[in-house]
Formats: C-alpha cells, structure tokens, sequence
C-alpha cells in the first residue's frame, strides 16, 4: 500500500473511539515510523490540504514528538537521519505559512525544539528565508517569517555576557532590527488583527533581544527614540469598540489587548534595567540605557501610562484586560524608588491613589459573584499574593505599601485622610442608598495593609478604639456578608490594642464567635481564622476558657467545609494558649473520638456504595493536632497512647491501606515525642513490617519516620530483638534488590537502613556485606529497566559510605574482593555536585576519612590519595561555608535578641505566629526615615530583579543549553513570563532532615584532620602525591584544629547550659 | 448540545497524580490504593444524568509518564473539554500544570478546562490552597477532590457541562454511580462535645447578634 494513504488511514484509526483500534494503529505507527525518510511522508501529508484536519493534525503532533526525541533527547534513539533532518529544516518555514492554524500551533513548537538546539549555526536557511518573507508584501508570509525568527531568537533570552553567543545575537539584530523597525512604522498604518499580531510579534523578539543586556545597535540614541515613539504609539492606541471584545475575560484572547499588554511588559523591563544598572559589574552598554533612558524617557513613559490608566475605566466600559493594567501599575510601584519618577508622579499622587487605585481594590461584581457560586474560590483569591501571580488588586496594594513605606509620613497622612473621610462620609450618610459597602470594603482592606504603621505611630495608635467602635464592630451585624468578612479580619489584626472599657472587646467577642456559624462560608471562615489573633489577647483567653470545647468543635467543622491554613493555625494557637485546660479534655477527647472514628469505619465498611472515608479521615487529623499539642505533657501524652494504639492495630491491615500515610504518621509522634518506646508500642512493630511485606511498598516513604524513631528512640530493645533487624533488612533487600522497585521508595529504604547502620555501629558485623552487596548490586545493575533517578544513587552510595564509616575493614576488603572499588568510587567521584545536602558532604568525609585510618592502607587508598583527598577538601570546605552561613545566622538572631527586636525562643514558641511583635510593643514609637523627593531610596532588594534571570542562565548552561522537558514553553503567546524551568535542585521534596543522628555528634572536620595526619605517618611517602595547594590547605586546616575545637566545646557549653535552663523553667 | 451526542474529556497530568484512579472510582466504586501506570490511553465512558438530560463523557485517560506515552498529546485531537489533574501532595506536579496546559490547548484552542488538585486527602499537602493560582490566569475552573473518598467528584464534570451547554446552571438530577460523600463528621462530633460540655457546665455560645 502507498505508505501515504497507509499513514493516513493508521491516523484516522487513531482517532477512533474504541480502544482496541486506537493500540493497534499505534502500535502499527511505532514500526513504520523507523522506516526511513517516514518524516517526509508525514511532511507531505502536512501539505495536503485536502486531508481531514484532525488527521492533519495528528500527523503534525506525532512529527513534533520524533522531533522532541531527535532534538532534545538521545539522537541514536531517534529514527530521523540526519538527512531528514535536513528535509525538515528545509520545509518547515514554508509549511508553516499554508497551514491550518491547528497545524501551525505545532509546527511552531517544531521549529522552536529545532531552533534550541541548531540556530543559527546549524540552521543557517531559517534567518535568510524569514528575512526574504518580510520583505515581501503578502500578509501570511510576512507572518511566518515573523514567528520564525520570534521563535529562533527566543533562544537567546538567557545569554550571559562575556559568552560567544552573545556576538551571533548582535549579528542577528544588526541585520534584522532595521528590518523590523521599518514593519513595526509600516504597520502602525494598519488597523487589522493581523497587524496587531506582527506588530506583537516584533515587540517579542525586540524583548528577547534585550532580555539579558541590551545590544549596541539598540542603544543609539536615534535608534533607540525611534523604537520607544513606537511603543508608545501602540501604548496610546485606542482600541475601538469594533476591536474590543464583550467580556473582560475574553482579552487574553484578543490580539489587541495582548499587543498593548506585551509592550507594557517591555516597557517595565526597560525601566527596571536602566534603573537597576549601577554596578561596576554592568556591561557598557546597559550603563548607557541608564543614563538614555532614566533622566528624560522613564517621565515621560510614566505620563503616558498615567494616562492609560486614569482613562481605561471610562475608555473601556469595564471591558479591559487586567494584566495589562497591573504592567501599568508595575511601573508605578517601581517609580515610587526613583527620585526622578517620583518627582514627577507626585503631583498626581492623590489623584491616582484615590481615584484611579483606590476602585480596583474594592469589592466588584466579580468578587459578589464567587461568594456566591464558589465561596471556597472567593477565600483562594483574597490578596494572597504569590509570586507567580500578581493581579491589579495586589499591585496597587503593593504601591500603596512601598509609597507609605518608602516615601514616609506625608503620604501615610495623606492615604489615610481619604480612608477616614471616607468611612466618616459613610457613617454619615442618613440612607442606606447612599451608602457604598463595597467602597468601605475597599478602605478597611487599606486600613488592614497599613496596621503595622497604625499601630506604632502615637498619633493613630490613640485613635484606633475609636476607630474600631465607629467603623468596623458595626459591621459585625452588617447585612453585607463581605463587609462582616472584613470587619473580623480587621478586629483581629488590631486584637492588642489597649482598650478603655473591656466590654468592648467581649462583645466583639461574641459576636464573631456566632459568625462562626454565620451563613456565608468566607464569613464562618473569617470569623474562624480572627480567633487565632483574638486567643492572644490575655482578654480573649479569659473570656474563652469556659467555652474552649464549642471553640473547638466550631474549627474543626470549619476545617471540613473549607481548606485553609489559618484555621489550622488557629486551632494550634489555641490548644498552645490553652495546653493546660485542653489537657484534662483530652484524653476524654482522644476516647470518644476513637469511638466516633471506630464507628464510621464500621459504617464505612458495611456500606457497599462505597461511602466517602472522608470524615474517618478528618478524625485521624484531628489526633496529629492534639498529639502534636499535648507533647510537651508527658503524663497526658502516655494516657493518650492507651487510646491510640487499639485504632492504630486495627489500621495497620490491608483493609486499611487509605488510613495507611495519617496513620504511619501519628505512629511517628508517638514515637518521637516521649524518646522512648513503650512496650505497647513495640507491639505495633512486627504489624507494620508485616504490612510492608504484604502490600504497602509504596508508602515507603511514610514509614522512614516511625522506624528511624523505634531504631533511634529504642535500640537496645530493637538490637536485642534479632528478628527486628531481619525484618528491617528484608525490607531494604525487598526494595533495593528489585530493580523494578521505584527509586523514590527504594530510596526512603536506604534511609531507613542507614539509621540503623549508624545506630547499631560495632553490632551488626555480620549484616555490613549483605547492605553493600544489594547497594552495589543496585547501582551497577546496567539492565534498561533498571528503576534510578539522581537522588536515589546518592542514597545508594551513602549506604556504602556508612558501611565504609561503620567498619572500614570489613567494607574495603568486600569491596577489592569482588572488584568493586574502581567502578563504585569511579560512580561517587562522578556525582559529586549531587551530593548537596549538608548531610551527604558530611556522610562522605567521613567515608573517606576512615578510609584513610586504616593500617595498613589499602592499595587502592595509597594511589588515590590525590583523588580521595582532593574530595574531601572540596566537601570539607563546602561543609565549612555551609557551617559560616549558620553561624552568621545564629549571631544575628542573638543580635536582635539583645536589640530586643527578637525575643529569646522560650517565649518565641507560645508566640510563634506573632510576626508583628516587634511592632507592638507598646513604647515602641515608629520613625520614617525620610528621603528627599527628588533622591533614590536604598537598593535593597533590586538585585532580586535579576537573580531569577541569572538563575534560570545557569540552569539553562548546565543543560546544555537545551530546554528541559517540562519547559512551560507556550506558543500562544500569552504567557512566556513565567516560563517554568526545570528543576536542577535535588531532593527539593524532602523535608528538612531533622533526623537525630550519632553522627551529629562527630566533627566530620577534626575526624578528617586526624585521619589525614595518621595516613601520612603510616605511609609518608604518599604525600608526594598531592599538590603543593592540598598540602598547604591542609596544613591551614591543622592549625586551625583547635580553635574550632574550642569553638565547638563553647558552643556545646552554652547549648548544655540553655537546657538545663528550659528543665528548670 | 444534543443527548445523544458523547463528550470527549480529555484527563491529563504527571503520572502519579491519581488520574486513572479518580476515573475508575466512578466505575468501580473501589479506590485502588497501588499505582499502576497508564500505558498510553484508555478510554472510560462517564454518565451523569442532569436537569439538562442524560450527558456522556469519553474520558481519555492518558499517560502521564513520559516511557509509557504512546501518541501523547495526539490524544487531546478532537476534545471537548478537558481536566488537568496534578497531586496536592507532590510540588513538581503542580509546577508542570502550564505544560500540559500549553499541550492541550496547542491542540484544542478554546475548550472548557478544569484544573483539579487531587489527594487532598491527605493532610501533609505541600501546594497549599493559596498557592493555587494557574486556573485564575486562564479562567479555568479550580477543584480540590480526593479520589480516595469521592470528595468533590462530580464538580469537574457539572462545570464542564455547564460550559458545554452555554453557562447553565446545571445540576445533577441523579447519582448514578457513587454516592457523594457526606460531612458525617459534623453533626457526630458536635454531639460529642456538646456532652463534654454538659460535664463541664460551660457557657453556652451565644447564637444572636448582641447591640455593641
């Protein structure tokens, strides 16, 4: 059959609705795509408009896959011959113009997965085709040479300097920008969507062009005037009724909105970088945007913006788009920084905050319609700001903070005249019509961002009762639920003001404690979170004790209704204000929720529906919350176990596995918290291991926690237990010996089996051989389906540094017998820069180190002296700037401990929420320190602006240059700021280690220093080996030996000191 | 939208993050607590009976591992609306929504799309609720659900009807398959505090709206 019409028919089939028909043309596809030339027959059908679309748009699809294989992946995978390859890049730009815009879409993320990797070197055709298409006259074409060099360009986004790559970027804008230029005049004649879409095309690539510096040719001032009258030409293009679309939602989709809102976006980064480059650092040509742009432009794009933003409203009729007003009010917020801008925007201050910012805060529709349709959607969405996603309503709340903030009192004065006028007007308004709850909404969130300020200057300090009386407690029963929302968060932020009778505070009280069962949600939710605060005012403890059970049943309910962090943190402020009047409760609690718990299992089990385990699972939460709690109670905590274990055996069966992960986890606290294991909780023991073996391999990583604790907190009574030992081993073979087992749960087993290495040091002799040999096994294991990952070699091979620490005999002479020492260190010194946490450095050195003890040397120790010690030295000098870090750390918290900026952590504990504390002290008197207008404030933070872009550079480099796989690459053109790059970090999901260790316990330094001095007495002649550097940095380290020792024997005093200070307290 | 006419769902996401699981709870009324991966595609027919009539979706569950892929995004052609699932638990789940946003609407420009949070669950969760803020850039719809108790189940699919259906408030008229889960915990715990309370002779709360 014509492998064409064959193809075509293979992706009809693809497209059928029954499964077997679909695996049997894949299958069918995977054979012929190896045939050779096949990417040209797919190409061919690309350029066939006659063949159904989906079918074309199948094919394009399975093309970009063999490409993504080809061109981001191992090429000798790839069954596209480098002649094909050639045929693509050949045909690609042409295919792109004809094509259904269906096909487009993928035929652009072809040429940008080909252009990563081969412009312009390898792909000399794609700059001269695409320059020969703009210069023509016709509009698809032009169109495709646009995208094309956006596409190839876009490459260059990260390009540091210095770099070679950097001279192909300014040859390519050298020969293009006058190009584009004279099409961004030509099209500024053109009032057609397709010239929105060029005209945003060339902006991008002008982006790109200057993302990382600016190029020379862009910075000559005539150049340079002509390009920015471009952009604030189309900045200052209406956009006409007929363009605009119908609903506010629908301008991410109109090519207008996106044109305005991409030369904003680069309008702000000019701003930032002219503004920003005052470093020696900077290149040339960035100092001289900054002394281009700054003095006269950054004003005048400032009014032009102004302008935008104080007309959008009455322009748009509400129809605009809200990202491209936040890029206007960006700029506003860094202007605020600049004396140059903020001279020039203060006239206008009052204006802007209160006319045109000043509604984009308020409650609006869009608000009144998620409060009622998806409340739990309204709570998400409340300025909570994130540093992927700012909305208007968080920009203007960050211009307000930095104006106030950094230009000091006047404004503070000025914001919150308006807000009092305002509130007062409101209260004076005889009718109800005439009275705007939405705008007093808008000015107590205000109120809310400026507490910090409110509380701690005299002035307003004093007129705050006042202020809560009149404006926000009568809100509490306001017919509005958001404005009753607002009115507990703004009672909750100002819970430690002094008031002059305490009736007042106890009726507020009351009050929000029956909004706990208001109708709204965000009002229960509200009202739920401001009893965090309120428990913190020695009245609310009072006045909450006998009522503490109801409190509590009220959270816990809340909690079930709506996810939120605050509630949680509200009822941990409780149970910590309340430790001692909870406790006679809870162990009557702990009963009766046990019974609860048992009978909705019961309930759950006999119903064939398959009921929801939601509530069961809300009762397991509930027991973390009150064992977490109540840790520090002893007495209480034993009781509780009495309790807890009988639901916990019933738990740890197979029937149980969706309790598995919260119960594994309340087994953790009640093994750590008591650091000792009682004989009723021993009995779970052989349970949990028996379930492992059984069917719970997956949740390997829930059960690091509980076993380190029975290894660590009991390890007499689990070494005196030879059967323990065999079933903690079983589970390491189980995993680490299968190679099909994933690497994340082999990798939690490694944990587990290094706990017990490290405890059981001198007594497990006989199991050190078995551990390397699966360890070994594992990482050598060359099978394809062997499972790994990066984290999980390192795992394995600390497993063998810890049998090398453990006995350094026994491990080294199983390593030589078998052959293993040049293949297993070969792998260690290889993954090195993998090795990342403080722990795995640590681990290592001490590896190497004991090496080093034995007498005599291993062979292999005496010719690799460079080698091992070269690794040490670079782990030890990181563990020491790691070690600096902390130290520095720690002396400024004791800094601020002795400013009384920061209290002791004693008292930080009950506190621990408190973040303001060091606002409310009540003598505390707030300072602005005041700027001139016309001067820049501090660069504070400004070098943040480019660290990300530094950042992902890097991480760009080491990837070779090549986009990582989950790249948030989008080819709509709407969202490439916040490209998502890959992660490089490892174990970014661990949790901080907080394990116990003995190994805490050894200086890995002094341990390295000893080791290294009794090596080169036993074998003098080895230091030949190392270079003249190694010697003298470890001659250095040597002498430096009993400092830090003194050091380290301070620190361990005051530490012994601090506790028995705690025990007496 | 006609009856007859059948709904092709479109369920992505990292492998791992429940998908299959969530699509054979309503099948099976069975949680499978071990993880199986999805080898390319499978394709589970979905019926809910609405105010609007019998709807049915094609759910196509595809491969979120990458090895296991098959035609990958050469699934999403021809979608008419589609979920994005990431796991509430696993950070980088999360972090990859935007690529398999861009993928599927590369693919199906202008379908209705649900972003879900599942394993909610869970009560270690990593991607805390306010960090979730994807869905608002593309007016995507958001949802936490827990395949493991059924938690939310039916949101997803009631607001893709909606969608489908032009903005009609579409309500479920029956519940064919699973039954929802219920806020037992409530009223049962309620109780149980209140006869604490008995014993401890506390104040009782006060429920009206005192005058300040």
């Amino acid at each position: 059959m014509d492998p064409i019409i064959q193809t075509i028919q293979l992706f009809q089939h693809t497209l059928h609705h029954d499964a077997n028909v679909i695996k049997a043309a894949e299958a069918q596809l995977q054979q012929i795509k190896v045939t050779d030339g096949y990417s040209r027959i797919l190409l061919k059908i690309l350029a066939s408009n006659e063949v159904d679309i989906s079918i074309r748009q199948g094919v394009s699809i399975f093309l970009k896959n063999m490409i993504i294989t080809k061109w981001r992946g191992a090429e000798d995978e790839s069954p596209i011959t480098q002649e094909d390859a050639e045929f693509i890049k050949e045909n690609l730009i042409d295919l792109l113009v004809h094509s259904h815009h269906l096909v487009q879409n993928q035929i652009e993320a072809m040429i940008e997965i080909i252009a990563n990797r081969d412009f312009p070197e390898k792909w000399t055709s794609l700059l001269p085709k695409s320059i020969q298409y703009i210069n023509t006259q016709d509009v698809k074409l032009i169109l495709a040479g646009l995208t094309s060099i956006q596409l190839g360009i876009k490459r260059f986004r990260y390009v540091t300097m210095g770099d070679k790559k950097k001279e192909l970027l300014y040859t390519i804008v050298n020969e293009i920008f006058p190009l584009l230029l004279q099409i961004l005049e030509f099209l500024s004649q053109h009032q057609t969507i397709e010239s929105a879409l060029m005209q945003k095309k060339v902006i991008k690539i002008f982006g790109y062009a200057i993302h990382f510096e600016i190029p020379d040719l862009l910075i000559q001032p005539e150049v340079f005037n002509k390009w920015l009258s471009q952009f604030v030409r189309i900045i200052q293009r209406p956009i006409t009724p007929q363009e605009n679309v119908k609903h506010a939602d629908d301008c991410r989709k109109n090519q207008w909105w996106l044109l305005k809102r991409t030369t904003a976006k680069l309008l702000n980064l000019l701003f930032r970088k002219s503004a920003t480059s005052v470093r020696s650092t900077d290149h040339s040509s960035v100092k001289a945007l900054n002394k281009l742009f700054m003095p006269v432009y950054s004003v005048e794009v400032m009014k032009v913006f102004y302008e935008q933003l104080s007309t959008l409203e009455q322009l748009y009729k509400g129809v605009h788009y809200e990202r491209y007003q936040q890029k206007l009010i960006e700029y506003f917020s860094f202007a605020i920084k600049y004396g140059v801008t903020y001279v020039a925007m203060k006239p206008w201050l009052s204006t802007l905050i209160q006319q045109v910012l000043f509604p984009i805060i308020c409650f609006n529709d869009r608000d009144a319609e998620l409060w009622e349709c998806d409340p739990n959607e309204f709570l998400r969405s409340q300025f909570e700001s994130s540093m992927t996603f700012a909305t208007a309503r968080i920009e203007v709340l960050n211009f307000i903070i930095d104006v106030v903030g950094k230009r000091g009192r006047a404004n503070l004065d000025m914001i919150m005249g308006f807000c009092i006028q305002s509130l007062n007007k409101y209260n004076a308004a005889t009718n109800a019509s005439e009275k705007n709850p939405r705008e007093k909404d808008g000015v107590l969130v205000i109120i809310s961002v400026l507490s910090a300020y409110l509380k701690n200057i005299s002035f307003y300090k004093s007129n705050l009762e006042q202020m809560l009386l009149l404006h926000v407690f009568p809100e509490l029963s306001s017919p509005h639920g958001f404005l009753k929302a607002r009115a507990c968060s703004l009672f909750s932020e100002f819970y430690n003001i002094e008031f002059t009778d305490p009736v007042y505070f106890s009726n507020a009280l009351k009050l929000i404690l029956g909004l706990m069962s208001d109708n709204d949600l965000p009002v229960r939710v509200k009202a739920g979170t401001s009893i965090c605060n309120l428990v913190r005012a020695n009245q609310g403890v009072d006045e909450l004790r006998p009522i503490l059970p109801q409190l509590l049943d009220k959270i816990f309910s809340l909690l079930s209704e709506a996810e939120s962090e605050d509630l949680v943190i509200a009822i941990e402020s409780i149970i910590q204000r309340f430790k001692h009047e909870i406790a006679p409760y809870a162990v009557n609690l702990c009963k009766n929720l046990s019974e609860q718990f048992l009978r909705l299992l019961e309930l759950e089990e006999s119903d064939e529906s398959g009921e929801s385990g939601f509530a069961s699972q809300e009762c397991l939460g509930v027991y973390c919350t009150l064992l977490r709690a109540l840790k520090d109670i002893p007495d209480v905590f034993n009781s509780l176990e009495q309790q807890i274990v009988p639901i916990l055996q019933k738990l740890f069966t197979s029937d149980h596995m969706m309790y598995l992960d919260e119960a594994l986890r309340i087994l953790t606290f009640v093994t750590y918290y008591p650091k000792s294991i009682s004989p009723l909780v021993w009995s779970l023991f052989p349970q949990i291991m028996n379930l492992f073996d059984e069917c719970a391999c997956d949740f390997a990583s829930s059960y690091v926690n509980p076993l380190d604790n029975y290894i660590s907190y009991g390890t007499e009574y689990f070494l005196s237990n030879q059967q323990y030992i065999e079933m903690v081993f079983n589970m390491y073979k189980k995993m680490v010996g299968d190679i099909n087992q994933q690497p994340v749960d082999a990798g939690d087993c490694c944990k587990i089996m290094e706990s017990l290495i490290q405890r059981a040091k001198g007594r497990i002799d006989y199991m050190i051989v078995p551990v390397l040999e699966l360890a070994c096994g594992r990482l050598l294991n060359t099978d394809k389906n062997n499972q790994k990952s990066k984290e999980f070699t390192v795992y394995l091979l600390e497993i063998i540094a810890n049998c090398i620490y453990y006995n350094p005999l026994i491990s080294t002479q199983y390593l030589e017998s078998k052959n293993l020492v040049e293949p297993i260190f070969g792998l260690w010194f290889n993954r090195i820069k993998h090795f990342q946490r403080f722990y795995d450095k640590k681990i290592s050195v001490l590896a190497f180190s004991s090496l080093l003890t034995l007498n005599p040397s291993p062979n292999f120790v005496k010719f690799g002296t460079s080698l091992i010690l070269e690794k040490m030295l670079q782990f030890t000098k990181d563990m020491l700037s790691i070690e600096k870090e902390l130290d520095k750390q720690e002396a400024e918290r004791e800094q601020k401990i002795k400013d009384g900026t920061l209290k002791p952590e004693e008292e930080e504990f009950i506190d621990e929420n408190d973040e303001e504390d060091y606002f409310d002290n009540h003598k505390f008197e707030f300072e602005f320190t005041e700027i001139p207008d016309n001067q820049d404030c501090q660069h504070d933070d400004e070098g943040e602006v480019f660290l990300d872009d530094i950042e992902k550079a890097t991480e760009y480099f080491e990837n070779g240059g090549d986009l990582g796989e989950d790249e948030g690459d989008n080819f709509d053109d709407q969202n490439d700021d916040d490209d998502q790059d890959s992660e490089e970090d490892l174990f970014e999901d661990e949790d901080t280690p907080d394990f116990e260790t003995p190994i805490d316990e050894v200086d890995g330094f002094e341990f390295m220093i000893n080791s290294i001095q009794n090596f080169f007495q036993i074998n003098p002649t080895c230091i030949q080996q190392i270079s003249e550097k190694q010697q003298e940095k470890i001659k250095k380290y040597v002498a430096s030996a009993p400092a830090r020792k003194e050091k380290l024997r301070l620190e361990k005093e005051k530490e012994e000191k601090l506790k028995q200070q705690q025990q007496k307290k | 939208m006609a009856e007859k006419e059948q709904i092709k769902l479109v369920l992505v996401g990292d492998g791992g993050v429940g998908k299959t699981t969530f699509v054979q709870r309503h099948l099976t009324g069975e949680f499978e607590p071990r993880y199986i991966p999805t080898l390319g595609v499978s394709v589970h027919p979905l019926i809910f009976y609405t105010n609007f009539g019998k709807i049915h979706f094609n759910v196509w569950d595809t491969a979120g591992q990458e090895k296991f892929g098959g035609l990958r995004d050469g699934y999403y052609i021809q979608g008419n609306c589609a979920i994005i699932m990431f796991d509430v638990t696993s950070r980088i789940s999360y972090k990859n929504v935007p690529n398999w946003h861009s993928d599927l609407t590369r693919v199906c420009e202008n379908i209705p799309i649900v972003l879900c949070g599942n394993k909610v669950d869970v009560k270690d969760r990593k991607v805390k609720p306010s960090q979730i803020v994807f869905h608002r850039r593309y007016n995507l719809s958001y949802y936490d659900v827990s395949a493991k108790s059924n938690y939310n189940f039916e949101k997803p699919f009631v607001w893709l009807t909606s969608k489908l259906l032009g903005n009609k408030a579409v309500t479920l008229v029956q519940q064919p398959t699973l039954k929802l889960p219920e806020t037992v915990l409530d009223s049962n715990l309620m109780s149980l505090y209140e006869k604490e309370v008995a014993d401890a002779a506390a104040l009782p709360l006060p429920e009206d709206n005192d005058d300040l």
